[in-house]
């Protein structure tokens, strides 16, 4: 079954200027899937439209085999968690604890069962020793992780991340990316990241590349990324790996298209 | 005339609990006409020493002199004045200091608090705008109708008409997509290469410091850590990781070659260089 | 900014700060009773050794509430200025030329002078004892029973606590809105009027902005993670009185029960 399956999609905001045109898309349970595109494309529409923040000008949009209507988006939402792009409006709580049992508290878990919850939703994210830490004490990439303890301690099957490393240092994103990776790996969570971080985007297994309001390209991250053609039609910048992989091709290495260094250096001496 | 900083100091809320000494005796000397690159982990006085750089904060102790000032302990505020329009400060996310009614005012709002005349200002919006890629159709336009990159653009129009001798840029490229960030930063080079400004650079990007920036300041717990070129900087990756940054890719590539054996000019910093060079050992090899 | 003592919490281990908030909000209240109650002088002794009480088992000094006093003593000044001339009852004590002071213009303003000092003093031992989100919640729990006459207790609480998680991150804001605003020449200290308009615009209208910016993403960010004001909620934080705050509710009922006495019987 597919996590979410995004048919015909039209949106617009004026009536006038499109966001989304005829947008048509799937994405497998339990797949990390990244999307791709310029400020403008509509990346972060489509997540908006996914959670039920904005309704659809056409077209339909089904998350795990339902169609999203109004009946049943708060029980779809139990299923769909997003973290947003900027760390402190989405801090909701007044400590790490409170901002985690925000949504407990919403879906009325009883208060005897939350300490154990938020304990265990800090510990996967490395923030245990927070708990009790007010958020302006925190760094922008401590706070993006404690918003994603708030969603795991709903225990979702899908995590949209919505431009959520943009705002941090090169530390705080390193960071949340792992913990992306993780999620994805260890407890099998479908993950849907709109990001223009293209190493982040090398790490998915699903590249969608979307331009004004349109697929583009949809693929395995080497493979859309190797098309030239599109790449500098859309003026993307490569995952540095691949820059090099093309750098040494040029220079008559035979390498293959790799998205790590060390899985680059790797093929240039197996033996070694 | 190069930018001066001698033994500065600087404590916050002094003599209360919550005192903090956030400078501990800063020397250095910033080169004129250059781009250089100052980096540390937060917390390191990143931001406070840059703040020293047009008056909005006084060192506690040592002085400060740039663009023909001298800051002290006993500056008084009203010297500051002028000297905060020839040391333009680009602050993070500046698209959120825009707040008159039409473009064109919000970027003659500087101007006029400095006392340029109208038909002055009104000829260096002229060229200022091409400058951060707006043109005059904008000028009667809200600002508050535009795109986060535009703002951003307009607002950096806004520092950019006092015509400042240095200009400080804290993270200005942070939460742009990179062709924006690209853009951005060219917009900075050229303003350096043609108009011969002072930058300097407040980043957590090291692509961007390897590619633009001419010197890098390494700044921790509030002392100068390192001033170097920035080849020779780049040539020792551990100063780096010791302030938890990561080092540029080609850094890290050509480190993870180093240790496969294969032997990396140091001064290598363009990827087809660095492909020759690989080539050509391996082609020794088979 | 870090010598207020009014309205801050002090993060100490003592008795009161234990207390559950909402005893100590009752407590509050009904001190607030008893001051106002026309005991005379004698009718401050009880209320007085009440807090000096308080002020020991919360291991807050004399001093520290007496400094949140110090933003009132223009407005006591003020009151002392207006009562000498506008009173002229009582017995005459000095009287040069047009200038007379009567005993009943000292007499009044010390008794509202007391009063406030006292009020101000009980809320500063409050808020210096109590997290601002454990005041919300017990602000919330007491005002519970005013929900079946349609008072959004919940809502209220809500509005609070994330007025006030925002406190130090507007404090922040605004004073990078001032540097990049003093960067670009504004002077918010000197100038003519007219410029001080502009330069308070240039500060008041992008702090607008970017707050209007927050509301909407932090309501996005709320309505995602299924946060409806219409629906039931479960709360983490739960309170739980115990003897302590018992016995702070009887000596505070005491209290007031020697205040009517001394005035009524």
């Amino acid at each position: 079954m597919e996590a979410i399956a995004l048919d015909h999609l039209s949106f617009s905001y004026d009536g006038e200027n499109p966001v989304l045109k005829n947008l048509s898309l799937t994405i497998p349970k339990g797949s990390y899937t990244a999307i791709v595109g310029h400020n403008g494309s509509g990346k972060s529409t489509l997540a908006k439209l996914i959670i039920g923040l904005l309704e659809p000008g056409a077209g339909q949009i089904k998350v795990l085999g339902q169609t999203l209507s109004d009946e049943n988006l708060s029980q779809v939402r139990d299923h769909v968690g997003i973290v947003f792009q900027n760390p402190d409006n989405q801090f909701i709580g007044s400590t790490v604890a409170d901002d985690i049992a925000f949504g407990l508290e919403n879906h009325c878990v009883p208060t005897e069962d939350m300490q154990a919850m938020i304990e265990e939703s800090a510990a996967k994210v490395g923030m245990s020793a927070y708990l009790d830490a007010e958020p302006t004490n925190l760094s922008g990439g401590q706070k993006q992780r404690v918003a994603i303890a708030g969603i795991l301690a709903m225990a979702p099957d899908i995590i949209i991340f919505d431009e959520s490393t943009s705002m941090l240092d090169p530390q705080g994103k390193a960071s949340v990316n792992a913990q992306i990776r993780k999620l994805n790996q260890e407890k099998n969570i479908t993950i849907l990241s709109i990001t223009h971080d293209m190493e982040e985007a090398s790490q998915a297994e699903q590249v969608v590349v979307l331009d004004q309001g349109e697929v583009a390209a949809v693929g395995r991250p080497e493979d859309v990324f190797m098309n030239e053609e599109l790449m500098s039609r859309l003026r993307l910048e490569l995952p540095f790996a691949l820059k090099a992989a093309k750098a040494f091709q040029k220079a008559g290495l035979n390498v293959s298209p790799v998205l790590s260094t060390e899985a680059l250096v790797e093929e240039l001496c197996p033996s070694k | 005339m190069s930018i001066k900083i001698n033994d500065l100091e600087y404590t916050y809320s002094p003599g209360t609990p919550f005192e903090h000494q956030a400078l501990k005796g800063v020397n250095l000397e910033i080169p004129e006409g250059k781009v250089t690159a100052i980096i540390g982990q937060t917390g390191s006085g990143k931001s406070t020493l840059v703040q020293h750089l047009n008056a909005l904060l006084k060192p506690t102790k040592g002085s400060v002199e740039i663009a023909g000032f001298q800051i002290t302990p006993d500056t008084k505020l009203k010297d500051a004045k002028m000297l905060r329009k020839k040391v333009g400060l680009v602050f993070q996310f500046p698209e959120y200091q825009l707040f008159e009614e039409t473009i064109a005012k919000d970027i003659a709002f500087g101007p006029k608090n400095f006392g340029i005349s109208e038909e002055e200002t009104n000829q260096r919006i002229k060229e200022v705008l091409p400058l951060v890629g707006l043109d005059e159709s904008y000028l009667e336009r809200s600002p508050f109708e535009l795109s986060g990159g535009q703002k951003r653009r307009v607002a950096i129009a806004g520092i950019l008409v006092q015509d400042p001798e240095v200009l400080v840029l804290d993270e200005p490229a942070a939460g742009l997509d990179p062709q924006s960030a690209k853009e951005m930063m060219n917009l900075f080079m050229r303003l350096n290469q043609q108009a011969g400004k002072t930058i300097l650079l407040v980043s957590h990007d090291m692509e961007h410091v390897l590619e633009y920036c001419d010197e890098v300041i390494v700044l921790a717990d509030g002392q100068v850590k390192t001033q170097l070129p920035v080849h020779e900087f780049f040539k020792h990756p551990e100063i780096l990781r010791e302030i938890h940054i990561n080092p540029p890719g080609i850094v890290n590539l050509k480190e993870t070659l180093q240790n496969k054996g294969f032997q990396i000019n140091p001064d290598t910093y363009s990827l087809d260089e660095l492909a020759k060079e690989v080539e050509s050992q391996v082609a020794g090899h088979e | 900014m870090n010598n207020i003592a009014l309205g801050r919490y002090l993060p100490m281990n003592s008795l009161v700060n234990q207390m559950d908030p909402r005893a100590k909000i009752s407590i509050l209240f009904i001190l607030m009773i008893a001051i106002f109650i026309p005991a005379g002088f004698w009718g401050y002794v009880p209320i007085v050794a009440f807090i000096l009480l308080a002020l020991y088992l919360s291991k807050l000094s004399l001093s520290f509430a007496m400094r949140s006093l110090k933003p009132m003593m223009l407005m006591m000044v003020f009151l002392l200025v207006i009562n000498v001339l506008v009173m002229h009852t009582g017995t005459l004590l000095i009287s040069w030329g047009w200038f007379k002071v009567y005993s009943d213009a000292l007499v009044q303003t010390a008794y509202i002078v007391i009063r406030l000092t006292l009020m101000i003093i009980l809320c500063t031992i409050l808020t210096a004892t109590t997290k601002p989100l454990d005041l919300t919640l017990g602000i919330e729990k007491l005002l519970k029973p005013f929900e079946k006459i349609g008072l959004p207790a919940h809502v209220i609480a809500m509005m609070i606590s994330i007025a006030l998680r925002f406190i130090p991150t507007l404090i922040d804001e605004t004073n990078r809105i001032m540097n990049a605003q003093a960067s670009r020449g504004v002077d918010m200290q000197n100038g003519t009027f007219k410029e001080k308009i502009s330069a308070v615009l240039s500060l008041i209208v992008p702090l607008f902005v970017s707050a209007f910016d927050r509301a909407d993403q932090l309501a996005n960010a709320m309505e995602a993670r299924g946060y409806d004001p219409s629906r039931p909620r479960t709360r983490y934080k739960t309170l739980k009185m115990t003897s302590i705050d018992y016995i702070g509710l009887a000596l505070a009922f005491l209290v007031l029960a020697i205040d009517i006495a001394i005035a009524w019987l």
